[in-house]
């Protein structure tokens, strides 16, 4: 055996390849209706009036008075509505649901009914919605969540500015823009009738988010809410909290009318209403000593949260956690908060705010190396945590700390330093312009501060000789390779071919909540579950030895059809504390360490940039499976790539101006550079095998890496992304650089 | 999908595709890579679909003496296999265009009658006067593709009226063709740009495309080259070009290329 570090093939990948699995819209069941949503076409408006022409007897409405339970879509707070109540807060946000069998009919009728409105002055950007000049949409302050802390005496340092001048200040605001997941599937959900309640199948990653949104909106007891999962083609956190606000509007149908109904989303449907990555704002003060030692940090970090509150509050968390990057700082000030606009609802992205707050401090540093006369490697090494050192919120990091080793290691993959330096210095001339860019971060593995405490994840698996074993859990599939690393534990723990391990299918109703599939968590987590249920199930049959075979103790133990079962659920280490309001503590489980150096070339005339390669270190512990590792690295780093880069999504009063695949650019295979990919495994006492995760990182750190080799082939400073051929020649032209030559 | 309850002709010959298309609502297709997305928005008005991409004399591609014809229905992939070596400014313009899979259907026609501004054929048709032959029931017509084109997505295409060939005239001449996209591949133009030189004449030709409504041939830059007054064009270009902002880029970031490339056309020719 010994399948855990190997490659093993996905489990899931031949159907995929041959098109014999099943995604929602490959599903039907008698009688079937479509549903579809009536929206919003005001930011902000008080409905007058809605006049619903006469249907026929096949076409039902459904409204928000209909709603059977409490009108919201629950999650952390009770602001977003399933149908608009009385006033709308963005454009796309549903206020009436129809039922039929024909969408193109429903799609007729749809341009019949009058919606009357009444136009509220609409918050547009983060400026507006702190500007006090607007009503507020959310609370009094029209903040959904604040976080702040001040750290040892940043103040002080601050302040000493223009006297000793002991220390150098450099100060930066940095500007990043939305994010559209672009998973290939788009979202969609079938609900039926089922038991004493519903049933809902859907494209998903949290089957226990919509049990609970469901019951609520329902009113229905949680067991009479059953929530699976069907195979999901993508999500990077697009189908984390959206598919609950879909999954009610098709159980409503389904309750109102007896029948399945299928809701789907067209890709222009998708692109304008469901939830994107935060746009954020970010005011950033460092100061170094005479050593180029970190001695403050002071941070002002805001995302724009769009209508309503959906995930923010832990959105802004772990980008506030990120403020002080991957440096020792003993003094730092931070003030941040995600807040309220007429624009479509900010939400989950793979990175989840980090990539944000990165993107910030490592621009801080790289700006910061330029002006100190360093080399942008050489000011990390200086000031990286290590071993032994403590975080920003006094965490020691005890263990599994392998950042020094992911930076060195990009840092000779790539031959940086010298690079770095040749191409700064070269003379200007027709040529493609070379430059190379660096970054280091970390992803913090699991739920933020007390997360994984509150939501306490379980996990169980049942064995049997006749029928192995099966793995239950609610952790989905959705492409990442979820059901093959499990397996590959659970095969590895009880010492059995992988044949033999089986994972139930993710629906409420048959598995524990092992929590949702988020958080870069699932293998250290919901795989560490797995592995200690494995455990106590060689306990119960005498084969609690590594050195004793499970197989045949089983055989000698049990009956042929003699099922055993072990539960377990996370239990937070005595030594893990966390205080949420003052950020001080373990803010995570474990972190998994990175840093990636990109390379471009620059056309020096028209700006245009091609990236040539991208050198990614992961530090994670451990790699159950190697391949898989490395397509979370390469395909995080396109999609980290396409953040920075190309994928522009602008938004005019509340109106997303990016509707289509033409229009919104992700990377094609042309676009993708050459990717070295670097695992390294400073292993992780409390994951599974010492594993930690790698879901998310790949993506956090590109963007600065990016712009930083931008930066070093045309010696000007950028502070936002993406960073177009456009932004260049702005600021070229702005810095009365020479963009126009003698012809 | 919603066209599948369309009446649907397939004709084997001009003559009965024209006879097809002679009744109300009939639509032509022919790879339909971006007919049937325009369709979608007005597919209330059409009641048949006529294919044109199953007729074989549009597509065939000839060369005679220095005339080029290229027949309605060849796909960008035809042209590749087929005819690549006669027209390397062409050959560069549609190894940029798309994807493989839409050059496998999309054809030379069909980016013709489409009229798109940045239709990335077209700068290069433009800066060699290519003609276009028209058939209906009535009769047969030539016309010139900077008159065939009137605005963006406008012809003067009747109705019941085919494009079935286009014709190039090829010249002694050197070249400097540049698209740029917001990506390296599936990427509609933020500006295309074609400069021609002729050798034997000494004379220029420059098309702009994705910066007007229609593509934009600099005749009066022209005729500046002509005069030996080449150092007043990137001056006129910067005035002559009409882009805007959009999605995709800036209309000053667009006028500036437009000035630049010209530029390096210029250089290259000295």
């Amino acid at each position: 055996m010994g399948y855990v570090g190997k490659s093993v093939s996905r489990v899931d990948a031949a159907d995929k390849i041959r098109g014999k699995a099943k995604y929602i819209d490959d599903l039907t069941f008698p009688d079937m209706l479509v549903g579809i949503t009536i929206r919003s076409t005001r930011q902000r408006a008080r409905i007058v009036d809605i006049k619903i022409p006469e249907l026929p007897e096949n076409i039902v409405t459904f409204s928000a008075d209909e709603i059977p339970g409490d009108n919201y879509v629950a999650l952390f707070k009770e602001d977003q509505p399933f149908l608009a109540n009385g006033i709308v807060q963005y454009i796309g946000e549903p206020v009436l649901l129809l039922a039929g069998p024909d969408k193109n009919i429903l799609r007729e009728v749809e341009e019949r009914i009058e919606i009357k409105y009444e136009d509220i002055p609409a918050i547009n950007t983060i400026e507006e919605a702190l500007s006090g000049k607007f009503p507020p949409i959310y609370g009094d302050e029209n903040i959904y969540k604040r976080y702040g802390y001040v750290k040892g005496d940043p103040d002080s340092i601050f302040k000493e500015k223009g006297k000793s001048k002991k220390y150098k200040i450099f100060s930066g605001t940095y500007k990043t823009g939305y994010q559209e997941h672009v998973y290939l599937e788009t979202q969609g959900v079938i609900a039926m009738l089922y038991g004493n309640g519903v049933k809902v199948l859907g494209s998903l990653q949290c089957p226990f988010y919509i049990n609970r949104a469901l019951a609520i909106g329902l009113g229905l007891k949680p067991d009479d809410v059953v929530i699976e999962q069907v195979c999901t083609g993508g999500a990077f956190g697009g189908k984390e909290e959206f598919p609950s606000l879909m999954a009610g509007h098709a159980a409503f149908l389904a309750l109102k009318t007896g029948k399945p109904v299928k809701m789907i989303y067209d890709r222009q449907e998708d692109l304008l209403v469901t939830t994107k990555r935060h746009p954020s704002k970010t005011i950033q003060r460092i100061a170094f000593d005479s050593d180029n030692r970190i001695a403050a940090i002071e941070t002002d970090f805001t995302l724009d949260g769009g209508a309503h509150s959906t995930l923010s509050e832990v959105v802004l968390a772990r980008g506030a956690l990120a403020a002080t990057g991957v440096y020792r700082c003993v003094n730092s000030k931070l003030s941040s908060r995600a807040v309220s606009t007429n624009n479509v609802p900010s939400g989950a992205f793979r990175g989840f705010g980090a990539p944000q707050a990165f993107f910030a401090i490592e621009q801080s540093i790289n700006h910061s190396a330029n002006k100190l006369g360093l080399n942008p490697y050489n000011l990390r090494k200086i000031n990286i945590l290590r071993k032994g050192d403590r975080t920003t919120t006094g965490q020691l990091l005890s263990e599994s700390t392998g950042l020094e080793k992911v930076l060195d290691a990009v840092e000779k993959a790539a031959d940086f330093r010298k690079k770095y330096e040749s191409y700064k210095n070269k003379k200007t001339d027709d040529k493609p312009l070379k430059g190379i860019g660096i970054s280091s971060f970390f992803h913090g593995i699991g739920f933020t501060g007390k997360g994984e405490e509150i939501i306490k994840a379980t996990a169980a698996v049942e064995y049997s000789v006749k029928d192995g074993a099966v793995i239950k859990i609610s952790t989905v599939e959705m492409g990442q390779g979820m059901s093959t690393v499990i397996r590959q534990i659970g095969a590895d723990s009880l010492q059995l071919p992988i044949s033999e391990i089986h994972i139930s299918a993710p629906d409420t109703s048959r598995v524990p909540n092992s929590g949702p599939t988020v958080a870069s968590r699932t293998t250290t987590i919901v795989g560490g579950l797995v592995y200690q249920c494995c455990m106590e199930l060689r306990e119960k049959v005498n084969a609690k030895e590594f050195s004793s075979d499970f197989s045949s103790s089983a055989k000698e133990n049990l009956d042929e059809e003699e099922v055993i079962s072990s539960t377990k659920s996370y239990k937070v280490p005595k030594d893990v504390h966390w205080d949420n309001d003052n950020f001080i503590g373990s803010a995570y489980p474990a972190y998994s360490w990175a840093a990636v150096v990109v390379e471009v070339e620059v056309d020096p005339i028209t700006f245009e940039v091609s990236v040539e390669k991208i050198t990614a270190a992961n530090d994670i512990g451990k790699a159950i499976n190697p391949v898989l590792v490395e397509g979370q690295i390469e395909g995080g780093s396109l999609q980290g790539l396409g953040y920075a880069s190309t994928e522009v999504m602008t938004i005019t009063n509340g109106k997303i101006n990016n509707h289509s695949l033409t229009d919104y650019i992700i990377p094609t295979s042309l676009d993708t550079p050459e990717i070295d990919s670097i695992i390294i495994e400073e292993s992780y006492s409390r994951g599974p095998f010492g594993a930690k995760g790698v879901g998310e990182q790949p993506l956090v750190g590109v963007p600065p890496a990016y712009v930083g080799a931008v930066e070093n082939a045309l010696g000007v400073e950028f502070f936002e992304i993406p960073l177009t051929p456009e932004k260049i020649y702005l600021k070229l032209k702005n810095a009365n650089r020479r963009v126009r030559r003698e012809c | 999908m919603w066209y599948e309850s369309l009446a649907f002709e397939n004709p084997k010959t001009v003559q009965e595709a024209l006879e097809c298309l002679a009744t109300d609502g009939a639509e032509v297709i022919a790879g339909g890579t971006d007919k049937l997305v325009q369709l979608r928005e007005k597919k209330k008005s059409i009641k048949k679909i006529v294919n044109i991409g199953d007729i074989k004399s549009l597509k065939k591609i000839k060369k005679n003496g220095n005339t080029l014809t290229i027949g309605a229905c060849i796909t960008y992939s035809e042209f590749l296999e087929l005819a690549s070596e006669n027209l390397p400014l062409l050959t560069d313009a549609v190894k940029q265009i798309a994807s493989p899979s839409i050059r496998n259907i999309a054809t030379f026609g069909g980016n013709i009658v489409n009229a798109s501004p940045a239709g990335d054929t077209l700068p290069v048709l433009y800066a060699f006067d290519a003609e276009q032959l028209l058939e209906s029931l009535h009769g047969k017509r030539v016309v010139k593709i900077n008159d065939f084109i009137t605005g963006p997505g406008e012809t003067i295409l009747n109705n019941g009226e085919l494009l079935t060939e286009i014709r190039i005239n090829i010249p002694s001449f050197t070249y400097y063709y540049r698209k740029f996209g917001p990506r390296k591949a599936l990427a509609l133009s933020k500006v295309s740009f074609c400069g021609v030189h002729l050798t034997d004449s000494d004379e220029i030709r420059l098309a702009y495309g994705a910066v007007g409504p229609a593509v934009i041939r600099a005749y009066e830059a022209e005729e500046l080259y002509k005069k030996g007054q080449k150092d007043k064009i990137p001056d006129l270009i910067e005035k002559l070009v009409q882009p805007i902002n959009d999605q995709r880029s800036t209309a000053e970031y667009r006028r500036y290329l437009c000035v630049e490339m010209t530029r390096e056309f210029l250089k290259k020719i000295q």
